[in-house]
């Protein structure tokens, strides 16, 4: 009798690991078809676990700040080589401006961001046309000030990028900061 | 119950081994793919069209920025709308030799090859030749019809839609173009700005099909 009952007990954690199993390997396969999903290029988001876009944060997402002070928090980009993105305030009304866009929480204020010196650039086909912007490493400057605690601070950098020859579509590379006030 | 506290305890640790080399799978495919390449590459911007024609083993070719190698088969079919409404299907063109210029107005090279292509438009249209202009512009179209006005275009321009991008290889890059024979074959495609010699060299091509 009690054989039997071990029996019954040794079956169920069976089923139950075999449960176990299906559902990590479900969770598993969710995950990566997600991130498939993400790199299928066809959408214009990506996020951090995307590695598609050409613009990626370079500084760490971890801030700490002086509570209830402004405060000034640099985020280093980097841009693909070979590739340029157009200045937040480009020469023409019609190309897409780099824009930095953060989501504050409650006790986080915003108070301005501040972009680079864009240069300008020109296409060995047409020399005259010059074109505003950024290359290489690129450096907001975010002002903020922020109540004693930590805090989450959600934020999407907005971009375009092209080489001489070819413009890649927009995208919106989002990322979050995590930061302390002390 | 010795036993069973065995058995959960060998539940436990063979979940989490699993689990573990699963994460640590997932890590190396997204590590992987941070050190692939970008898609950046281009056409070469000189060369002539036989250099264009040749571009399947070129690392700048079309096939190289993931377009699909499409020379030979037809056209994919479209209908699609003009900023103001119109329609215009690839259909009213049968028998034309047609150069299809994806193109949107962020897009700096897009411009600096529409001069060329609006001169090669009144050069050759007479012979059964026209371009017609995508743009992958998002909402409000009438940004494009706008931009197309100033720019002086005088070939027709649509609005391109999912269905088409799929149906062209899922166009991403800008400008790329796909040359149409009077047969309604595509000749040649292009990834990125190349020179209007060899834009040209491709039209002539098309000009030369039969219907």
């Amino acid at each position: 009798m009690q054989s039997n009952v071990q029996r019954k007990r040794s079956g169920c954690v069976g089923v139950l690991f075999a449960v176990f199993c299906v559902a990590g390997a479900g969770i598993l396969q969710a995950q990566q078809s997600s991130w498939q999903m993400h790199d299928t290029g066809l959408g214009l988001h990506e996020d951090e676990g995307a590695n598609k876009g050409w613009v990626q944060l370079e500084s760490s997402r971890q801030i700490h700040v002086q509570a209830r002070r402004a405060q000034t928090v640099e985020l280093q980009f980097v841009i693909q080589d070979g590739l340029h993105i157009n200045a937040h305030q480009p020469h023409s009304p019609y190309l897409i401006p780099t824009t930095l866009t953060l989501s504050a929480p409650a006790g986080v204020h915003v108070l301005g961001v501040e972009y680079p010196q864009a240069k300008d650039y020109r296409f060995d086909f047409s020399p005259k046309d010059a074109l505003s912007v950024y290359t290489g490493s690129l450096r907001i400057a975010v002002r903020l000030r922020a109540q004693p605690g930590a805090f989450s601070l959600p934020a999407s950098l907005r971009y375009q990028a092209c080489d001489n020859h070819m413009c890649n579509p927009p995208k919106i590379f989002t990322f979050t900061l995590h930061g302390v006030a002390q | 119950m010795r036993r069973n506290a065995l058995v959960i305890l060998g539940l436990v640790v063979g979940i989490t081994l699993m689990l573990w080399s699963g994460v640590m799978a997932y890590r190396e495919r997204r590590a992987a793919l941070m050190q692939a390449p970008q898609s950046v590459a281009l056409v070469p911007e000189a060369g002539s069209a036989d250099t264009v024609d040749a571009a399947s083993s070129d690392p700048n070719s079309p096939q190289a920025q993931g377009l699909p190698d499409m020379r030979g088969k037809l056209a994919p079919g479209f209908s699609l709308k003009t900023p103001d409404g119109k329609t215009v299907a690839l259909s009213d063109y049968k028998g034309k030799a047609v150069l299809i210029n994806f193109w949107a107005t962020w897009c700096a090279p897009c411009k600096l090859e529409m001069p060329w292509l609006i001169d090669l438009q009144k050069q050759y249209a007479a012979q059964g030749f026209t371009v017609l202009g995508v743009s992958e512009d998002d909402p409000p179209f009438e940004q494009v019809g706008t931009f197309a006005q100033k720019m002086g275009v005088n070939y027709p321009v649509v609005v391109a839609n999912d269905a088409v991008n799929r149906a062209y290889g899922n166009v991403d890059g800008l400008p790329t173009s796909y040359y149409i024979g009077r047969d309604g074959k595509i000749v040649a495609e292009t990834a990125g700005l190349i020179s209007k010699d060899d834009i040209e060299a491709n039209i002539k091509k098309i000009l030369a099909t039969k219907g």
